[in-house]
């Protein structure tokens, strides 16, 4: 394979491994931060066995999901009508179990966090119950993207889910971390560890842009 | 219950871990008034704010607002015409600009108001040209009176006001007190603050409900005083401020704590001589007719608060401004401490 062959490659790795991770964790971002919040601020029956299964599901081990994936996907499975099984929606849905564990967990933390005055000064300023929610949540709000970005480090660098359901197709469903894994089995270690590198350059550029935002912001 | 009471609360309790942190068997505030809420840490002072300001709703027993049995379902409602500043306030991450301007902006008011309305309050507790500053970098006091601010800012009907003066420093004391009573007097918000100071409650009201753990006495205790007592060819007396001097009956050393019932003091114009002792001269600065009597405030050295029949004052030729002579009937003081 060339150099200008293998760039190619490379970022057609990239853009499926950014394009999975990134819609799992949009779509585990909208079920977990209001699910997350609304643990936190809301008190009820089995609210510490609940926090406490959360907590565990954060070490979901991801071939555990994967496994769990591919038995519902595969064509004797549940859903296998729908005929997702090695297509990137497949690794998005193992990736978004992932991610919703983690990011719940965090927004919990991140609004329980948040200083019980803020609701009690919304409120008696005149704000009503999801006036004075959002309220909670932008003060949390530094907690609450953590958790976001958590949820994005734990599916952009995982592979046990992604190469059960994706497969690891070249040029559809091939990922980062598939391909390093791929590269390392064949010893192509040099090929491996770039691929690693880009991957954590990948992440670190994330992580910087929601930095420089949240700078500008606080 | 009156036409004119504000809150009317009835058997109401709250507790906490089993303990009843507030009893009030029953309790009235009317209307436009300045009213204080004093007592000791522990009283249950924040706790009967909070119930007053629908933050937070009663145990047990029933609140009235103007008349109208209050439910939790209301408490959003009410909430708009009732605001209360906490002890300790919290301020918003952001600007004071956006602090003040939340009241506003929740109940969608025009943003071009906004500005106008915003320095007013700001400029009322001495913070002008700190829409800008970030409430990071804001001292105890200032974050204290921007959140006296943010409240003024929407005005409300009734202002809830916990330890109002708690972290200002002592030069800015005296602002934040005839802030409180300016909001009174000028707009027709009933205003309600608690302090543990009980010189600094009678100071700036009538209107004294004492509490004690988690009841309360509505009992007003006025014109309270408080001296060393001195001795001078065998009499007792506490020297007031600018010298008044009041004679102390008991056989009492040390610093002591009096009160002056108002129905107790008499009052004449003022004239050259007679006994300095027991005798406040000074001017009439308030006059409020209460059915057949008529309250009186009097500035001099003290201020002194006193109550006369209607019908005793008309023939004596007083009216607001005129100077008049108070006169303390020996013996008619009650010792506090």
């Amino acid at each position: 394979m060339g150099a200008a062959e293998l760039g190619i490659e490379t970022f057609n790795i990239m853009g499926v491994s950014l394009k999975v991770s990134l819609a799992a964790t949009a779509l585990a971002t909208i079920v977990s931060v209001p699910l997350g919040f609304i643990v936190a601020v809301r008190d009820f029956r089995g609210k510490r066995s609940l926090v406490a299964v959360m907590n565990t599901l954060m070490a979901l081990p991801t071939v555990v999901v994967g496994l769990l994936v591919y038995m519902l996907l595969s064509r004797s499975g549940p859903f296998g009508f729908l005929g997702i099984l090695y297509t990137p929606t497949a690794i998005v849905v193992g990736e978004f179990i992932l991610a919703v564990p983690i990011i719940t967990a965090l927004t919990y933390a991140a609004a329980s966090g948040v200083d019980e005055r803020v609701r009690k000064t919304a409120e008696s300023l005149g704000a009503g119950a999801s006036q004075s929610a959002w309220m909670v949540l932008k003060e949390g709000r530094l907690g609450i993207i953590a958790a976001v970005i958590a949820g994005f480090g734990r599916v952009v660098a995982e592979v046990g889910s992604a190469i059960m359901v994706g497969g690891n197709i070249r040029g559809y469903t091939r990922t980062m971390t598939t391909a390093i894994a791929l590269e390392t089995a064949k010893g192509n270690f040099i090929l491996g560890i770039t691929l690693g590198m880009i991957l954590l350059v990948v992440a670190l550029s994330i992580n910087l842009t929601v930095n420089a935002f949240l700078g500008r912001k606080v | 219950m009156n036409a004119a009471d504000l809150y009317e609360l009835r058997g109401v309790k709250r507790t906490v871990g089993g303990r009843a942190i507030l009893d009030i068997e029953c309790l009235s505030i009317a209307e436009g008034a300045l009213t204080s809420v004093v007592g000791p840490n522990g009283a249950g002072k924040s706790t009967l704010l909070k119930l007053m300001a629908f933050l937070e709703a009663p145990d047990e027993g029933e609140i009235f607002f103007r008349g109208e049995a209050v439910c939790a379902k209301d408490f959003y409602n009410l909430r708009r015409s009732v605001t209360m500043v906490d002890q300790s306030p919290f301020l918003f991450r952001g600007t004071v600009f956006k602090n003040v301007a939340y009241g506003l902006m929740v109940r969608g008011m025009d943003r071009e108001e906004w500005g106008y309305r915003i320095r007013e309050a700001l400029s009322l507790v001495d913070l002008a040209g700190f829409e800008d500053r970030s409430v990071r970098g804001l001292s105890g006091g200032e974050t204290q009176r921007v959140a006296i601010a943010r409240a003024l800012v929407f005005k409300p009907d009734v202002i809830l006001l916990d330890e109002p003066t708690a972290g200002v420093d002592t030069a800015r004391v005296e602002m934040v007190e005839a802030l409180i009573k300016d909001v009174n007097e000028r707009s027709e918000a009933s205003v309600i603050f608690s302090t543990h100071n009980i010189a600094q409650a009678h100071r700036l009201t009538d209107n004294v409900i004492h509490m004690s753990a988690g009841k309360t006495t509505q009992q007003s205790i006025e014109n309270v005083f408080s001296g060393c007592v001195e001795s001078e060819d065998g009499a007792r007396f506490v020297r007031l401020r600018g010298g008044v001097r009041v004679a102390i009956p008991e056989e009492r050393t040390g610093t002591v704590r009096f009160s002056i019932p108002s129905s107790c003091i008499d009052i004449e114009p003022a004239s050259d001589g007679g006994d300095a002792i027991n005798r406040l001269d000074g001017t009439v600065t308030r006059m409020e007719i209460r059915g057949d009597k008529v309250r009186i405030r009097i500035d001099g050295a003290i201020s002194l608060r006193v109550e006369l029949e209607y019908a005793q004052l008309k023939g004596k030729n007083i009216t607001l401004g005129s100077r008049v002579a108070a006169r303390i009937p020996p013996g008619d003081m009650r010792m506090l401490e």
